[in-house]
């Protein structure tokens, strides 16, 4: 009996072990993206036949707009001035009944390019982004003038090629939809401007160039998704209403039918992106849920492979849910080295060094490829994706990677402040460390509280390098959660723009 | 905000981005290089 109830006991501490290093998987599934990425040259599907001018598709750009107009100033301007033949491209502005001088401004640009800008006025607005651009993609798709739609964000800039480079693939009658690389572009860039352009290279030039690799995209870029008239038609000429993911919703639906959903990373175009913490956290609770709603949604496609689509590949099932669940994956991880910190201390420094060294390996990978990726942005970003995981979690994995020097520092330090190096210090130490995993979530909460107290302004970026960029959007995602199981009213917030976007 | 610039020629732009992802690979080598230095100096230096 006595044997027994030991074996269960040893058990016990291996499962939790395990639990530790579930905290793990996150990273392991971003390096193997990382992995990918290298392998890009071989699944780029860029061929010798797509460079014929005579060939261009008749492209709408369909633009949904309300209360934009400092924003539609610049950016309608510069689609005019895209490098692609005038008689195949026109713009479609949906104004959805905005209060400010848009309409005003919209006359003034039919007026300046006649036939070539649009102003498609809804009186009633206010239903969110799909209804608006339904509203836009009813009128597009009326005659057979539009031969793709690209459907874009009032504040996108696009570089002068990038809608002919998106356009090159549409040649592969099997492609549907097309997507560009979305780059940060404030033109005076504060800390988080920075930090979501870090994010954005990490997450676009990298994460959808490893998706074009196993053939599965998991969003389309809202502000720069072209589709071919038949995958519209496909999709029954309308986006979908119902959650507040309406680009991954297309994208799936697209790729479910069978049509191939290609990213173009080498199509740039940029946008204005939050900048504060209030802003960011509004943006992408708005994303996370979405997300949420649309992995309840189609359930039934992750890790189960089909002839028709690449959706059910195990590493894209990975990747999503990993993401997705992220804050899960902490809390479990943190709580199981609670809990061997309690039982069985030796083991949990083991499974706990584990865990940081791969998480620290995994960290100096993926940083030195985003920065190789995009020099642009390692210029502009490097700071904040040194600090992306914030300087507590830095330090432990400074801890774990040099442990000689970086004790002998704490030491000192601890002898300094008077607590000696006992082992009940070192113990306590520990603790710490194990809880960080987890309460790091709930500090970059507390930085959005404070935040939307009182501006942190400056202080806010500081505040930020403590606790991490990462650990506030896992704290966001935790947000998502809460929100979907109280079953809070899902509300279009929409993140204002100012029209800052400034490009060389 | 600046960006890489590609010829106006599509055919040039074609040669262009395809060498930008044939560099990725060697990007991801360096990479990973960087990594293997990492350990190393742990290994033998830091522990």
């Amino acid at each position: 009996m006595t044997d027994v109830l030991s074996w269960l006991a040893g058990l016990g501490l291996w499962v939790l072990a395990i639990l530790v290093l579930v905290g793990a998987i996150p990273n392991l599934v971003t390096v193997v993206q990382f992995v990918l990425l290298a392998l890009h040259r071989w699944r780029d599907h860029l061929d010798d036949d797509q460079v014929d001018l005579e060939e261009l598709p008749r492209v709408a750009v369909l633009v949904p707009a309300w209360n934009e107009a400092p924003v539609l100033r610049l950016s309608v301007d510069r689609m005019m001035a895209l490098d692609y033949p005038a008689d195949r491209l026109i713009v479609a502005v949906v104004d959805d009944a905005s209060t400010d001088e848009t309409p005003e401004l919209m006359a003034a640009k039919c007026a300046q390019y006649p036939g070539r800008v649009r102003h498609l006025r809804r009186e009633k607005g206010g239903q969110g982004k799909a209804h608006t651009l339904n509203h836009g993609l009813r009128e597009l798709l009326a005659d057979d003038w539009a031969e793709a739609v690209l459907i874009t964000d009032a504040d996108v800039v696009f570089e002068p090629t990038a809608i002919r480079r998106m356009t090159r693939h549409l040649t592969d009658p099997h492609v549907g939809a097309v997507t560009a690389f979305i780059k940060e572009a404030s033109g005076d860039p504060n800390w988080m401007n920075r930090y979501i352009g870090y994010e954005y290279t990490a997450a676009q030039a990298v994460g959808r160039r490893a998706q074009n690799v196993v053939g599965a995209q998991a969003c389309l870029a809202g502000g720069a998704q072209l589709h071919t008239r038949a995958n519209l038609d496909a999709l029954g000429g309308e986006i979908d209403t119902t959650t507040l993911a309406e680009d991954t919703v297309t994208t799936l639906l697209t790729q479910l039918d069978g049509r191939a959903v290609v990213f173009d990373g080498n199509a740039e175009c940029y946008a204005e992106e939050p900048a504060d913490i209030v802003g960011l956290w509004k943006q992408r609770l708005r994303w996370s849920r979405g997300n949420l709603q649309v992995g309840r949604r189609f359930k039934h496609v992750f890790f189960r492979p089909s002839r028709l689509h690449h959706l059910g590949n195990w590493w894209f099932g990975a990747m999503w849910w990993s993401t997705l669940l992220l804050p899960g994956f902490m809390v479990v991880s943190s709580a199981a080295l609670v809990t061997l910190w309690w039982l069985d201390a030796s083991r949990g420094r083991f499974v706990f060094d584990l865990l940081w060294i791969t998480n620290a390996l995994g960290f100096v990978f993926t940083t030195v490829s985003t920065l190789l990726v995009d020099r642009g942005v390692a210029r502009r970003s490097w700071r904040q994706g040194l600090a992306f995981p914030g300087l507590i979690s830095l330090f432990v994995m400074l801890w774990v990677l040099a442990p000689a020097p970086t004790r002998a520092v704490v030491r000192g330090v601890c002898e300094a402040l008077g607590w000696g190096w006992t082992p009940e210090v070192r113990h306590l130490l520990a603790l710490a460390a194990y809880l960080w995993i987890a309460v790091c979530m709930l500090a970059a909460w507390g930085l959005y509280r404070l935040d939307k107290l009182r501006t942190l302004g400056p202080v806010g970026g500081v505040l930020m390098f403590v606790v991490g960029y990462g650990p506030l959007l896992c704290a966001i995602t935790f947000a998502a959660y809460v929100a979907e199981a109280r079953g809070q009213a899902a509300t279009w917030d929409k993140t204002v723009k100012t029209g800052k976007v400034g490009v060389a | 905000m600046t960006s890489h610039r590609a010829p106006d020629d599509p055919v040039d732009e074609l040669r262009h981005d395809r060498r930008r992802e044939k560099l990725l690979l060697w990007k991801g080598v360096l990479a990973a290089v960087v990594v293997a230095v990492v350990i190393v100096v742990r290994q033998l230096y830091l522990t």
